[in-house]
């Protein structure tokens, strides 16, 4: 396999198991490390496919994709800052909204 | 001014409009409406615009694409816009009401957040319709995840940390599954053009398509990945969950569309794709409906109905792959729900608010009866059902009659237990307002806000007469060819 074929199959690998651990894990910290593995992978393949097309005049490598990818680190980054920002001061993994709490409208 | 000119107002004004708000908060209702004038006025403009004769793209900075982004907006677009454009300027104003909770429960993020929040989420929507490359249409829905997932966090509500956080993790996993598919996509065609067009005579692998429906499917909280949405929009306050009900789920499913659009989608190559899609939407249908009709809580009903819709939009896909007449009428099914599905949930919270409490069994056996509350309940179910002259009515018809034209059975059956199913959760609260009762005053220490109750039953009202004009709205809904 040449290098770019092992690093796009390093990708997928890496995407599944991303994709996996967000909805198995229940740490909020894990599923968050997850999205960002998953989303890791999903650029590897992006870059490593790019590397592998048709070439610019000048023999540089197709800038689209390292151009997609470096919007998707910044998105990537900002929703991990989000998901982390948020406190974990409510009640236990899974409890469901408090049926009796007086709701307001 | 020139169409680009309107086309940058629409998608600038409301995210001008969050950026003065957030540095003014004392003023931040007065400049949101200026704001939501504005954009509503540019969508308007468009739509006459798009739908009298076909509008050139611009490419923003003079730069074409791949690199640059190029914006456009035709027949579809336009009525995605003008149809945001309402219903966030609805929501908002109830939003702002003094009485309303919004913002001032003790959430996370407090009442200075919110005017800048809506702003964003409706420039992200604007953007969405605007654009017809796909990285540029992840951007924007990203946009808009995190927006949503902001203002879901303006609630006290226990359950709202937990579920908003849920939201996220499964909005941004659908989203990398998108990009991921988007990245084959460009390998196998060298374009990000959301047109078949591009597929080379060899064909693509199936994956691009696939993740990136799959990604779509995670965003809408299509059965079996839906597991997030109850929970988020029932524990925002009512204003919030009517835009994430009404627009926010809306905007996978017009991505969706764009990609099933006929001879010219990218999906229209892929029927297996289709098929899933369309067998997991029935399967939404189904246990939507069933979990309304279950559920203890006036705001899960709403919530679990949102499921069942988006189930009959992902349903009727094949359908509006297969013609362009099922094609406009499932966009404006979806562009209706999207009226309709704010006009009740902006109906339940009022009904919350004047009767103290949440559970649809003990409706009845209140002594307050808020005639209002329940008649915008009332006419945004008639126009969620489908019952005539709602639009929902008209889409429904064109999609069975080409349901049954394909010998789709299974599409038919479950379309119509789907109807019957609405119309039972929807009954189910309104079997509450025809108990027999006195007039009761709300009880004391409730302000009395008219407007909460009349902004709902406006949007609920047009929604359900705008079916009268679909024969001579569907026409301009139906898929274009690539830009």
């Amino acid at each position: 396999m040449s290098a770019t074929g092992l690093y796009t199959a390093c990708g997928l690998v890496l995407f599944v198991l991303g994709l996996h651990a967000v909805f198995a894990r229940r740490d909020r910290m894990g599923r968050v490390l997850a999205l960002n593995v998953m989303g890791g992978g999903a650029f590897l393949v992006l870059v490593s496919l790019g590397a592998r097309g048709p070439r610019l005049a000048d023999g540089r490598p197709d800038p689209v994709p390292q151009a997609l990818v470096l919007t998707g680190l910044v998105v990537s980054v900002s929703l991990s800052a989000v998901a982390l920002a948020i406190p974990e001061r409510d009640g236990a993994a899974g409890t469901p909204p408090d049926d009796h709490a007086p709701p307001h409208g | 001014m020139s169409p680009a000119g309107w086309i940058a107002t629409a998608i600038l004004a409301p995210l001008v409009t969050g950026t003065v708000a957030f540095a003014w908060p004392r003023r931040a209702t007065l400049v949101g409406a200026i704001g939501a004038s504005v954009a509503t006025l540019a969508a308007l403009v468009l739509l006459a615009e798009a739908w009298a004769s076909p509008l050139p793209p611009v490419d923003v900075g003079g730069w074409p694409p791949p690199l640059g982004i190029r914006l456009e907006v035709d027949g579809l677009g336009a009525a995605f816009l003008v149809v945001i454009a309402l219903v966030a300027t609805t929501t908002l104003l109830a939003a702002r009401r003094p009485s309303s909770p919004v913002g001032r429960e003790g959430g996370l993020l407090g009442e200075r957040a919110v005017v800048p929040l809506w702003g964003l989420l409706w420039g992200g929507l604007a953007a969405l319709a605007c654009t017809r490359d796909l990285f540029n249409a992840y951007v924007t829905l990203e946009l808009v995840t995190v927006a949503a997932v902001g203002l879901i966090l303006s609630d006290g509500d226990r359950g709202a940390r937990r579920s908003a956080v849920d939201y996220l993790l499964a909005s941004t996993a659908g989203a990398t599954c998108f990009l991921l598919g988007v990245g084959f996509w460009y390998a196998d065609t060298g374009t990000l053009a959301m047109s078949a067009a591009a597929i080379p005579p060899a064909g693509i692998a199936p994956a691009a398509p696939a993740l990136m429906v799959a990604g779509l499917l995670l965003k809408m909280a299509v059965v079996p990945l839906h597991g997030w949405l109850p929970a988020a929009h029932g524990s925002a306050p009512a204003p919030v969950s009517a835009m994430l009900s009404g627009l926010v789920v809306k905007a996978p499913m017009y991505l969706l569309l764009r990609l099933a659009a006929g001879e010219t989608g990218i999906l229209a190559r892929t029927p297996a794709v289709l098929a899933v899609t369309a067998v997991l939407g029935g399967a939404a249908v189904l246990w939507g409906s069933v979990q309304a009709a279950r559920t203890p809580r006036l705001k899960l009903v709403v919530a679990y109905s949102t499921i069942a819709q988006i189930g009959v939009m992902a349903l009727a896909l094949p359908l509006a792959a297969a013609s362009a007449d099922a094609f406009a009428a499932l966009a404006w099914f979806a562009l209706a729900h999207a009226m309709a599905k704010a006009a009740m949930f902006l109906a339940a919270g009022d009904l919350l608010r004047l009767v103290g409490h949440d559970r649809v069994a003990e409706l009845a056996a209140s002594r307050v009866r808020p005639a209002l509350a329940y008649g915008a309940f009332g006419v945004a179910g008639v126009a969620l059902i489908g019952l005539p002259p709602s639009p929902a009515f008209a889409a429904k018809w064109t999609l069975l009659a080409e349901a049954v034209a394909l010998d789709a059975w299974g599409t038919v059956a479950v379309l119509a237990a789907g109807t019957l199913g609405s119309a039972v959760y929807v009954f189910r609260v309104l079997d509450a307002a025809m108990a027999a009762s006195e007039d009761v005053p709300p009880r004391a220490g409730t302000p009395a806000d008219r407007w909460l109750a009349l902004l709902p039953i406006t949007l609920a009202l047009g929604t359900a007469l705008a079916g009268l004009a679909s024969g001579a709205i569907l026409p301009h809904l139906g898929p274009t060819g690539p830009p």
